[in-house]
């Protein structure tokens, strides 16, 4: 009789899959920029791993205009808060305050903005004509907020494979053209 | 009869190929990293560039001859590149399947290799001293 044998291999090491091309959204950069954010050490991770995988040939990162015009208002209001030493300062403004304190905080926002885009990792995609041209059906299907649809239609019209977002909003997506894909768990569980 | 491939295929060909944007594509051809040409009115490129660059990651330029600096850091880039293709379980199909451990110690050998690369220090660059998120951040109000 022949007895079964069993062979015993080393433990395969835990593996991680992402698309090889990824559009960044803007929660994602806000997250990886912004040391405070629920999400910074989630981001910071994958950021560095999708940087590694870039630099080898492997995957390419993604970020358009629409991303950079999201960010700088956002990052407008961190800045604010910061050099106010006030978390939270920048929501208790009105919209006129906050449209000056945009313009007390522009230089250096354009500046994070111009480090951001001299990464040798990040790419920028042109939004297009035929950007525009399917962005109204896209805010019919989806009837998402017009910047994340700017963000699906670009992604979409490009063919990158993935989004890289905890944004809520797409992550309730259910039939996104291009796939939604998450990072890490939040630093705390849910929201505020 | 046998068909030859032709020599020339479009920026869509190209772009499924490499696996990659044809925006992507056309900036390689207009960095003439890939001979082009148009046909007909539509750009195409050459298979055999395309085929070259699916091959092996582009360079990262040419070592000047007898500059130890130089030398040492393309050694450097070369290690990288290696960790990080070692990191790699596998790819196709539009992903890529890695060992996160390995590559996050491939990250730390780019870094070393590079330290001119600012990602390290961008990262986490803004503080504001308590817990924050996107969301806590509205939109631009674009009614002005």
């Amino acid at each position: 009789m022949r007895t079964r044998r069993t062979r015993t291999e080393p433990p395969s090491p835990p593996t991680q899959t992402l698309p090889s091309t990824l559009y960044l959204d803007t929660q994602f950069l806000f997250a990886y920029l912004v040391a405070d954010d629920a999400d910074h050490e989630a981001a910071a991770i994958i950021g560095r791993r999708l940087e590694a995988l870039v630099e080898g040939g492997f995957a390419r990162a993604y970020l358009s205009i629409t991303v950079l015009d999201e960010l700088a208002w956002k990052l407008s209001g961190v800045v604010y808060d910061d050099e106010n030493d006030a978390p939270g300062a920048w929501r208790q403004l009105s919209q006129p305050e906050q449209r000056r304190a945009y313009r007390v905080h522009a230089t250096t926002v354009g500046v994070l903005l111009l480090l951001l885009l001299e990464q040798p990792w990040i790419s920028v995609l042109p939004v297009d004509e035929e950007v525009c041209d399917r962005l109204p059906l896209t805010l019919t299907e989806h009837r998402l907020p017009p910047a994340d649809a700017c963000h699906l239609t670009c992604a979409a019209r490009h063919r990158v494979r993935g989004i890289l977002t905890n944004d809520r909003r797409f992550a309730e997506l259910t039939d996104s053209p291009v796939e939604i894909v998450t990072y890490g768990p939040r630093r705390t569980t849910e929201s505020r | 009869m046998a068909r030859t491939q032709p020599a020339w295929i479009t920026v869509r060909e190209a772009a499924l190929e490499l696996e990659c944007t044809e925006t992507w594509v056309r900036d390689l051809a207009r960095r003439k990293r890939l001979r082009s040409k148009r046909e007909y009115g539509v750009i195409v490129v050459n298979r055999a560039d395309v085929s070259r660059r699916k091959a092996r990651p582009p360079s990262r330029g040419r070592v000047p001859a007898g500059d130890p600096g130089a030398e040492a850091a393309s050694a450097a880039t070369t290690e990288v590149r290696r960790a990080i293709a070692a990191a790699v379980v596998s790819t196709g199909a539009g992903r890529v399947v890695f060992d996160p451990a390995a590559l996050d110690r491939a990250y730390e050998l780019l870094m070393a290799a590079e330290p001119r690369r600012l990602s390290a220090s961008l990262c986490g660059r803004l503080t504001v001293g308590t817990e924050i998120r996107s969301e806590d951040y509205e939109d631009a109000p674009y009614e002005d």
